[in-house]
């Protein structure tokens, strides 16, 4: 079985900020994995900040590599083959990491996060690390494109860690002030359920999420 | 003991010189901080600004000790030189090296342009001229393209085997670079395929300082009359062309401490021994004749010094302020540049940062700067990005061109605030 753990590596900042996915999470998901008999478990992400520092920063290769899973690139498009979204209402085509595309089980592991651009960002948001191009979802109604890929990428399981929360100034933050510690954790197979559980924790109702909102009203729940 | 010495410049001399090109090709080093600590021009540059930089000092107190290993031992550019003279003997139909005179007036003279060039503020001599930052051109400028492009290449194909090496992606790519690095790399190719340190004893304005001072060297390499049969090895593998047989004479001057010469003298007529005694030679006008001309050039220099210095006085008050200004006139430089004076007073276009820079958004600089700034680095956001929470480029600078930035001195730089209008 070829596992790939999908956590937010996206900025270059350590684990504290909470700007990324925590690295203990990650570490524990991949040792589980490889217990349960994963023959491989590959993690990766296609970061905002310079990749090899937030892979660094983050805490996660190394949280990877003392599991004994496998950290790789996502920075190169080669890297990243032609998808068709047949239920697209923005997004019909994108491109996808081959290591989703040739995984037999995809674990998804986002950070709960405040999101300038996306009010929240969550599971369905975190989805945007596995595909080439994010500046198409940001020029053509990002909510609609995250909700139109959530129809066609369902992960195995969604890991939402909700441990140290970036209530506000997201996704990036500014300073620790913006962090708060809930210790929560939410797993679902529902990947649009997870989002709405998860925005209920921050404190938002999950339709003032445009994107969870669009997600249910299209029944993408399973 | 003698052949002891060559090993040991080797070994020295290869450390310095992978450790130096391997960061000239992007490749984060953590030694790259004592590799270019010791490096001479870098050194003398970064010491106006910060008084820890005294590499230099070494370096000369080093000379004054054994004469100019800093060019066998330390300067990539020499040891650059050596690599392609070892190749080319196997090509060329002289396998030897044999004695010639120097070109004091070429030596000389570029010294005191140098000089003169430092004095009245431009940095413009050194630009061209600093062997470490030659060097670096050559490999940051011609050869980090290719192994970008090999990397990335290796990359995709490993990928289809699911071995996943990083690629790194070639970003604000300038090709003038690759051409001027590439004149660069035909020059060294040029001086230094038949004539071995031809380019170090006539052009190197380093080499020449280093060269006068090592004539008050401790220790220096000494032909025994007495017991030298003018076999000729050791002129025979002097690439300095510096070991004169029929005079039975070394020109210490010349002498880059290589010590091949030590380890091929069946007579052991050749030693490195303490130079006390300071005995009258036939040669002395000739010594005395070249002093003179030093003197004289130096004489020029000063006075070509106070002519542009005022020049550069009259020139200041239509130069750049260094508020920070509204619309951007100015190029953008980089993080820890202190102030357009201070960086292109300081930068000698060395190409570490640009190599350096995780996010590539350093670009050498055509004409940004000014043609007195010629391949300097500038922040090219077209292609890319700084990564905000980076400050590699003014950690790794040598020449205190760009001064160490902590990561919250550097967000609180103006460069981070937005302007609307």
């Amino acid at each position: 079985m070829r596992v790939v753990v999908k956590p937010n590596i996206g900025w270059d900042k350590t684990p504290e900020y909470a700007a990324n996915t925590n690295p203990l999470l990650v570490k524990r998901i991949v040792e589980h994995c490889l217990q349960a008999g994963a023959k491989e478990v590959l993690v990766f992400d296609n970061t905002c900040d310079q990749w090899q520092r937030c892979y660094s920063n983050s805490g996660i290769e190394k949280a990877v590599k003392d599991a004994g899973g496998k950290i790789i690139p996502g920075n190169n498009e080669g890297y990243y083959h032609p998808v068709n979204i047949p239920g697209g209402k923005r997004l019909n085509q994108t491109k996808e990491h081959e290591a989703i595309l040739e995984s037999d089980v995809f674990i998804n592991v986002p950070v709960l996060k405040s999101h300038g651009g996306a009010t929240l960002t969550i599971a369905m948001k975190n989805m945007m690390g596995i595909i080439w191009d994010r500046g198409y979802w940001h020029r053509n109604d990002l909510h609609q494109c995250i909700a139109d890929f959530a129809s066609y990428r369902k992960p195995t399981l969604n890991v939402i860690d909700a441990y140290r929360v970036m209530k506000q100034h997201g996704p990036k933050g500014v300073s620790l002030s913006d962090v708060t510690t809930m210790k929560a954790l939410i797993v679902s197979e529902d990947i649009v359920a997870a989002d709405a559980a998860a925005a209920k924790l921050f404190g938002l109702n999950p339709s003032d999420v445009d994107y969870i909102r669009i997600a249910q009203k299209w029944a993408l729940a399973i | 003991m003698n052949a002891y010495l060559k090993y040991l410049r080797q070994g020295i001399g290869l450390l310095f010189f992978i450790t130096l090109t391997l960061s000239f090709l992007g490749i984060s080093i953590p030694i790259i901080y004592t590799a270019t600590w010791f490096q001479f021009i870098p050194s003398v540059l970064k010491f106006l600004t910060i008084a820890t930089a005294v590499g230099f000092v070494v370096i000369i107190l080093l000379t004054l000790l054994v004469g100019r290993v800093y060019c066998s031992f330390v300067c990539p550019l020499g040891i650059l030189q050596d690599i392609i003279s070892r190749i080319a003997k196997k090509f060329r139909k002289q396998k030897i090296y044999r004695y010639s005179v120097p070109h004091n007036y070429v030596r000389y003279g570029l010294m005191a342009a140098v000089l003169v060039s430092l004095l009245s503020g431009s940095i413009m001599a050194l630009l061209l001229l600093d062997p470490y930052s030659f060097y670096g051109k050559i490999v940051s400028g011609l050869f980090r393209p290719g192994f970008i492009t090999a990397n990335d290449h290796l990359s995709k194909w490993l990928e289809s085997l699911h071995i996943y090496i990083a690629p790194i992606g070639l970003k604000n790519f300038s090709l003038f670079t690759l051409i001027w690095s590439s004149v660069l790399f035909i020059v060294i190719i040029l001086f230094s395929y038949r004539r071995g340190r031809l380019y170090c004893n006539t052009i190197c304005p380093v080499g020449t300082l280093l060269g006068i001072i090592s004539r008050l060297s401790v220790f220096k390499i000494r032909m025994k009359s007495s017991v030298c049969t003018r076999c000729g090895k050791c002129s025979s593998v002097c690439k300095s062309e510096c070991i004169d047989i029929r005079d039975q004479k070394v020109d210490f001057d010349r002498c880059v401490g290589c010590f091949n010469c030590l380890s091929v003298c069946p007579e052991n007529a050749l030693t490195l021994v303490p130079d006390y005694t300071r005995k009258p030679t036939p040669e002395k006008d000739t010594n005395n004749r070249s002093r003179r001309l030093f003197l004289e050039i130096v004489a020029t220099g000063v006075i070509g010094t106070s002519i542009a210095a005022s020049l550069k006085a009259q020139n200041h008050n239509t130069s750049h302020s260094n508020k920070t200004p509204i619309r951007r006139k100015h190029t953008v430089t980089p993080p820890g540049s202190v102030s357009l004076d201070h960086f292109t007073a300081h930068c000698t276009a060395c190409q570490l940062c640009i190599s350096q820079c995780p996010t590539h958004v350093l670009k050498p600089s055509i004409r940004k700067y000014g043609l007195t700034g010629l391949l300097m680095p500038y922040m090219s956001y077209s292609e890319s990005f700084c990564n905000y929470e980076c400050t590699v480029c003014s950690q790794i600078c040598p020449t205190g061109a760009l001064l160490p930035l902590t990561v919250d001195r550097k967000k609180n730089a103006s460069d981070w605030k937005s302007y609307f209008y």
